[in-house]
């Protein structure tokens, strides 16, 4: 009877090593989510062919329409470096102030992860690797996205997706950055 | 705004949009309105693969086990509808479900299904006539209670749903005859799923208080057992791609009748999003013993579109 347990304790230990032994190399090594996802150079570009395509998408263009691109692109790209433990701090308005009043729906952050997901895979970035990053993205909908308690007013009787962005235009200050920093 | 007005804006948005849009949709599919109504077309805002697909009755989910996703791809402006068409071949038997639902707001389900279970050669064992059939049809509402499947990554909140689903049997005289109290039958739910997006993981689990023989296709209650019980069911998804994934379901079923012992049903299936408006899904599945006729394993493939 004791060999068996004898087996099951050797088994478990050498599990138990070859499980911690990795973790411990890539502890050594510090390899960061930012890091996986192909670091500076490639994260740069995929934020760059993300709102490419986010500007040609027609669900999503009109987001932007009153932003500073440029401004815009090195914003997202020092958070997303900064979210993704790379080595960048990230200075800017904190997300629910700094979306405030665009009308972003859930439909405008869902869109923007499909953009970002094409420019991972144009990447060649692995599956597994995107979906991590995307984990640390998530959470952020509930910030920037808005949720009025009344269907938007539309003059177009056509799309709630619509809504929000019509919306934008009387209502809106002209003067409201897209993702500001103080 | 101050946060207090902003977050009741949030409660009165989570609860009064979504009915809002089903009252909407009801209105334009009972008065044939929808041409020149303000509906507007599905928004199809949320991420592939993230209504899961149609489950045997009818509900969103996988194979056998309903998940607490709402159907579709609608986003909470929005709604999504879907139609499938699944097909089992059991050894000795065939099940056929086919059906729709509706997704409003991200929030509410509406599913209706209509299950065809075929004993083929096997009917005259059981003193059927050849190829004796056997149907339910099933009404089914979900509502999102908590969470949001893709949303809450930072912590272990999962997306939560309650749910009923009105069942009832075409074959009353037969059901009755084999021992079921009833020919009609309410199963009531909650269900738990969570996806770890991070591990690429979805685990899902849901009780259910039900009568029902044979997922209702034997009618409900019986000798054994007249009273509710609560089973439980439950999947493991795991997507390899975007587009592709596999997974398992585990269900429990209640043994009510006395003439014939009923098992548990388990499902593997791989299942493919190729767009928003369509998903294959292919499975092995053994269904347990059904009828005297010994533990039931086969195939099934489904089909289902996505508006």
């Amino acid at each position: 009877m004791m060999k068996p347990a004898i087996q099951a304790l050797l088994l478990g230990a050498s599990l138990t090593l070859s499980l911690t032994l990795p973790l411990q190399a890539s502890d050594k090594t510090k390899s960061t989510l930012y890091d996986d996802l192909g670091g500076k150079p490639v994260m740069d570009k995929v934020i760059a062919d993300m709102l490419d395509l986010a500007l040609a998408d027609p669900r999503m263009a009109p987001i932007f329409v009153d932003s500073d691109m440029e401004r815009l692109e090195k914003l997202i790209i020092i958070h997303t470096c900064h979210i993704a433990d790379g080595p960048c701090d990230y200075d800017g308005q904190d997300m629910r102030r700094a979306h405030d009043g665009l009308g972003i729906r859930t439909l405008h952050f869902n869109t923007l992860v499909e953009n970002l997901q094409q420019a991972m895979d144009d990447q060649d970035i692995p599956f597994r690797t995107q979906n991590r990053f995307l984990a640390r993205l998530a959470p952020m909908h509930d910030d920037v996205t808005e949720r009025s308690p009344v269907p938007p007013r539309t003059t177009k009787a056509d799309s709630y997706s619509v809504a929000p962005i019509t919306r934008m235009g009387p209502d809106q200050d002209p003067e409201t950055p897209s993702e500001a920093s103080p | 705004m101050t946060i207090r007005s902003i977050s009741l804006d949030r409660t009165r948005y989570r609860v009064v949009r979504p009915i809002a849009i089903a009252i909407n949709l009801l209105a334009c599919v009972s008065l044939s309105a929808c041409a020149n109504s303000s509906l507007p077309s599905p928004d199809k805002g949320r991420l592939l693969a993230t209504g899961g697909v149609s489950q045997v009755e009818g509900a969103g989910g996988s194979g056998l086990s309903n998940w607490a996703t709402i159907t579709g791809y609608g986003s909470s402006d929005s709604y999504g509808a879907t139609a499938f068409h699944t097909r089992a071949k059991l050894n000795d038997f065939d099940l056929e479900v086919t059906g729709a639902a509706i997704g409003a707001g991200n929030r509410v389900e509406i599913s209706y299904a209509r299950q065809t279970f075929d004993t083929g050669d096997t009917g005259p064992k059981l003193g059927l006539r050849q190829g004796y059939k056997f149907h339910q049809d099933i009404v089914g509402a979900k509502v999102r209670v908590a969470g949001d499947l893709v949303f809450d990554q930072d912590s272990l909140m999962p997306q939560i749903a309650v749910g009923a689903q009105f069942k009832k049997s075409a074959n009353g005289d037969l059901v009755k005859a084999l021992g079921a109290s009833s020919h009609s039958g309410v199963d009531f739910y909650a269900t738990a799923t969570k996806l770890m997006l991070d591990k690429n993981l979805l685990l899902s689990a849901s009780l259910r208080g039900t009568k029902a023989n044979q997922l209702g296709l034997l009618g409900f209650g019986g000798p054994n057992q007249d009273g509710y019980s609560a089973q439980f069911e439950g999947s493991a998804a795991y997507m390899l791609s975007r587009d592709l994934v596999v997974g398992a379901d585990y269900r429990t079923k209640p043994d009510n009748l006395a003439f014939a012992a009923e098992g548990d049903a388990k499902v593997a299936f791989v299942a493919w999003f190729p767009n928003k408006s369509l998903s294959l899904t292919a499975a092995a599945v053994d269904m347990g013993e059904i009828a005297l006729q010994g533990r039931q394993t086969g195939f099934y493939g489904s089909v289902q579109l996505g508006f």
